[in-house]
């Protein structure tokens, strides 16, 4: 079983994610890998993406927490800094990483990332463009995607 | 450089060598002569003493202050280039030096100095520039002090995540306080009660938290881990900072040091001397492997034609050129043209080789054509053009003779060819000069191998006759000779190739064939077997050691004159190597051929000409024309070259033969040279050169009674 030589770090934010969950995020570790995570965030109020439950996919390499989390959109979403393999352009997830972060920050980070796009440090150039040429209607448009593939059912 | 080092090491072995001999073998040469020779070698090389004295220091490895404080420093005017060695300890003293002298100028710590040297690379005036404009930002922008917007910040963020919260917000209120004075960058241990560290979540450990200014606090073990990341697999030396989320801090190298394990301290150390060197441009590191000295030469990197070549030597003998790195220096050809030279070697060589014996040019539009089978009626692909490919000229000429060609010799065909065999002879050219270089240098790797057998020589040479050790290592010192005059060969070929024909240009030649010469014969009596007869191994060395001592002069006369003409801007290029490119001249056809015959022409029609340093292109041949015996004779190798002797009158009048053995050492004329029956086939000219190395040593021995001093 890979919890044996689970540092203690990872076991306890893990309890901690559990009994003190963050509003508007769920992680639950899988039972045969204590590092991978299936993770839920519901998207901010007022925010295109409002009413919208985006899952993705956590990851704590081997070094981790000296080096960071791995982390990953599974839902579609017409976002500037996500492309659309889900990947997430965000600085603490790769050089501004402090080991002093821990998965609930990542998380806490990422949903503030739904709240405020970032059209001018794009990782989606397409999104990117539309957002900046005509941010309405891109909002618009990232509304519809949040309906059609983040709604509940 | 390296070259000036040669005379140092081998010139008072051989000096102590000769005495040794007339003590030993009691020969009827005249002691005081031979003491004479000595007396005039060591004044020759007086002005180096200074290198002689650097190299015993290094070598025996004194400390480092004292060879950092020995700088080379060689001073021939046209090649001068001053660098030093530096050894691991010597760049670490010399690191801490820089340190020190700055944490002075700037009156701030010496690990703060370090810290804000790393952040700017090593470049102490930008530095103090910038320190002196606004200190404050400066330290903040290396992470030695915290601005007061941003001091809330990181302290705010962590207390929101981490569980030491309460801690690390009081200390950080107390660190803003002082934040104008930079004392945050010492790691300091703190007792905290109930301290859990917000890395490993670790509470049942001690309550020894460590933690700079900022109030960030770790437990020692995460301190450790962290720190030990960042060196060992980030490779960082500079901007280690405080675990803290976004926190700016900098981590100076005496808390890393207090940290980290042994090991990672060390490999710390290495990386920062490795940037150390490479960050500043006046240090490189010695290319060679597994050798750890830098060296330090003030020339200018970005060098123009003038600049003279800084060829360095490591201690470990490794030789390379301090501004281009090419490995064993490249005298005499300058630093753009070598690069020019060596892509277009790379790209060229074979293929050009290939192209050149297996296809022809169509006579319009100048594509390269294989003929790959099918009649001699071609139909140039790109161009359409027809033409015949036996005689190059236009095909329908030809009418109706489909498969042969008879009309050789009509002028369509004839310009045709002649075209052809202009861009051909471009090509040629280049073959010419690449396979001259690619032979010199395929020579100089062979005769690397020359060191092992002299090796059985030399021990051969001790037990057939009374010889010491010491006294037979006047053969090794002849190979060292060797492989430098092959070294300079090489390049002057790649240098040739650039030269527009011109007189400079053939006073370079016949200097390079002169050198070429003298290098060959020496090759010869290197490769020769020793026989048992004690007077036999006597002429042996003494024509070794002669020749020796030629090539190196030939040699140094090469070297001399080229960057001498550097300087001068008196060399015109062919292409654009960095220097007046106004002066680009086409490539003629004949001038493959040409320059081919007179790089061979050694003893021949063409009379060498000797350009000494002092006082070259100017008057090169002004030998007499009337009689070889009054042709002032260049004293060849011992005597300095402004002491010229009288040849003795009767000797080459009697002696044809000697005569051309000595058209190639000595100033002579055309008409000496035309006179005298030249054409000696080349395997004889290895017993030549030794009989005229005989010749002039005894004519020296004569006349070198009164020397000039």
């Amino acid at each position: 079983m890979a919890a044996a030589n689970l540092p203690k770090r990872i076991i306890k934010e893990t309890e901690r994610l559990m009994a003190d969950p963050a509003p508007g995020i769920s992680a639950q570790s899988h039972d045969d890998n204590l590092r991978y995570f299936d993770v839920i965030i519901t998207g901010p109020d007022q925010s295109p993406f409002e009413g919208g439950i985006f899952k993705l996919e956590l990851f704590l390499p081997e070094e981790y927490p000296m080096a960071p989390p791995k982390v990953r959109f599974l839902t579609k979403i017409y976002h500037p800094n996500i492309d659309k393999l889900g990947r997430i352009c965000l600085d603490i997830l790769k050089d501004k990483w402090s080991p002093a972060l821990q998965i609930r920050t990542v998380l806490l980070s990422i949903q503030a990332l739904l709240s405020c796009p970032n059209p001018d440090d794009p990782l989606a150039n397409d999104v990117a463009q539309h957002w900046k040429e005509n941010e309405n209607h891109a909002i618009e448009t990232a509304r519809e995607w949040t309906g059609k593939y983040a709604s509940s059912d | 450089m390296s070259l000036m080092l040669m005379p140092v090491f081998t010139e008072p072995k051989l000096c102590f060598a000769e005495t040794v001999e007339t003590v030993s073998s009691g020969s009827s040469t005249d002691a005081e002569t031979l003491s004479d020779t000595e007396l005039s070698d060591f004044e020759d090389y007086d002005s180096l003493d200074e290198c002689t004295d650097f190299d015993e220091d290094d070598y025996s490895k004194e400390g480092p202050s004292m060879a950092l404080a020995s700088e080379k420093t060689c001073t021939e005017d046209y090649r001068s280039v001053d660098f030093s060695v530096l050894q691991p300890e010597e760049i670490l003293e010399a690191q801490t030096i820089s340190q020190k002298h700055t944490a002075e100028i700037l009156g701030i710590s010496s690990g703060e100095a370090g810290v804000l040297l790393k952040h700017f690379k090593w470049n102490v005036e930008r530095l103090v520039d910038e320190f002196m404009v606004n200190p404050q930002q400066i330290l903040c922008k290396a992470g030695l002090a915290v601005d007061d917007e941003n001091t809330a910040s990181p302290v705010a963020s962590s207390s929101s995540s981490s569980s030491s919260s309460s801690s690390s917000s009081s200390i950080a209120s107390s660190s803003s306080a002082q934040s104008i004075s930079s004392t945050s960058t010492a790691l300091r241990e703190q007792c905290v009660e109930g301290f859990v560290c917000s890395i490993c979540f670790d509470d049942e450990a001690s309550e020894r938290a460590f933690g700079l200014s900022c109030g960030h606090l770790y437990c020692k073990d995460c301190y450790e881990y962290y720190l030990t990341e960042k060196i060992v697999d980030s490779g960082k030396t500079s901007g280690i900072r405080c675990p803290g989320p976004q926190c700016p801090l900098t981590i100076d190298d005496d808390s890393l040091k207090s940290i980290v394990p042994r090991a990672v301290w060390d490999k710390y150390q290495r990386l920062c001397m490795s940037a150390f060197v490479n960050d500043q441009r006046h240090l490189s590191w010695c290319p060679a492997p597994n050798c750890e000295n830098a060296i330090s030469c003030l020339q200018e990197r970005n060098a123009t034609f003038v600049d003279p070549i800084p060829t360095v030597t490591c201690q470990c003998s490794q030789e390379f050129c301090f501004r281009c790195g090419e490995l064993e220096g490249h005298e005499p050809a300058p630093c753009t043209l070598v690069k020019k030279w060596n892509t277009k070697r790379v790209k060229d060589s074979d293929t050009s080789i290939w192209l050149a014996s297996n296809t022809k040019e169509c006579a319009e539009c100048k594509s390269t054509i294989e003929k790959d089978g099918g009649c001699n009626h071609m139909t140039c692909k790109q161009c359409e053009y027809e033409f015949c490919w036996v005689c190059m000229g236009p095909w329908d000429e030809h009418g109706s003779n489909w498969y042969s060609c008879n009309r050789y010799d009509e002028e369509e065909s004839k310009e045709a060819r002649n075209e052809h065999a202009k861009s051909r002879a471009t090509l040629e050219r280049y073959i010419h000069y690449l396979n001259r270089f690619n032979n010199h240098e395929q020579s100089a790797k062979l005769e690397v191998g020359l060191y092992k057998k002299i090796d059985k020589k030399m021990e051969h040479m001790q037990l057939m006759s009374k010889l010491t050790w010491i006294e037979v290592q006047f053969l090794k010192d002849a190979v060292n000779t060797l492989l430098e005059g092959r070294k300079t060969l090489v390049w002057t070929y790649a240098f040739a190739f650039y030269l527009v024909r011109n007189n400079t240009s053939e006073i370079f030649e016949d200097n390079q064939s002169d050198l070429e010469v003298a290098v060959e014969a020496l090759s010869g009596l290197l490769e020769q077997p020793i026989t048992s007869e004690w007077s036999e191994i006597a002429c042996l060395r003494q024509s070794v050691q002669d020749k020796a001592r030629y090539v190196e002069s030939r040699r140094q006369v090469v070297l001399e004159d080229t960057a001498m003409g550097l300087m001068e801007g008196r060399w015109k290029f062919r292409e654009d190597v960095g220097q007046d490119p106004s002066e680009i001249s086409e490539p003629e056809a004949e001038e493959a051929t040409s320059s081919e015959s007179s790089a061979e022409a050694s003893s021949s029609t063409e009379a060498p000409v000797d350009a000494p340093a002092d006082a070259p292109a100017d008057a090169p041949v002004d030998a007499a024309v009337d009689a070889p015996a009054d042709v002032p004779v260049d004293a060849p190798v011992d005597a300095p070259a402004d002491a010229p002797v009288d040849a003795p009158a009767d000797a080459p009048a009697e002696e044809p033969e000697a005569v051309v053995a000595e058209a190639v050492v000595v100033e002579t004329t055309v008409e000496t040279a035309v006179e005298v029956p030249v054409e000696a086939p080349l395997e004889t000219e290895a017993e030549e050169e030794e009989q005229e190395a005989l010749t002039v040593a005894a004519m020296f021995e004569e006349t070198v009674v009164e020397p000039v001093y």
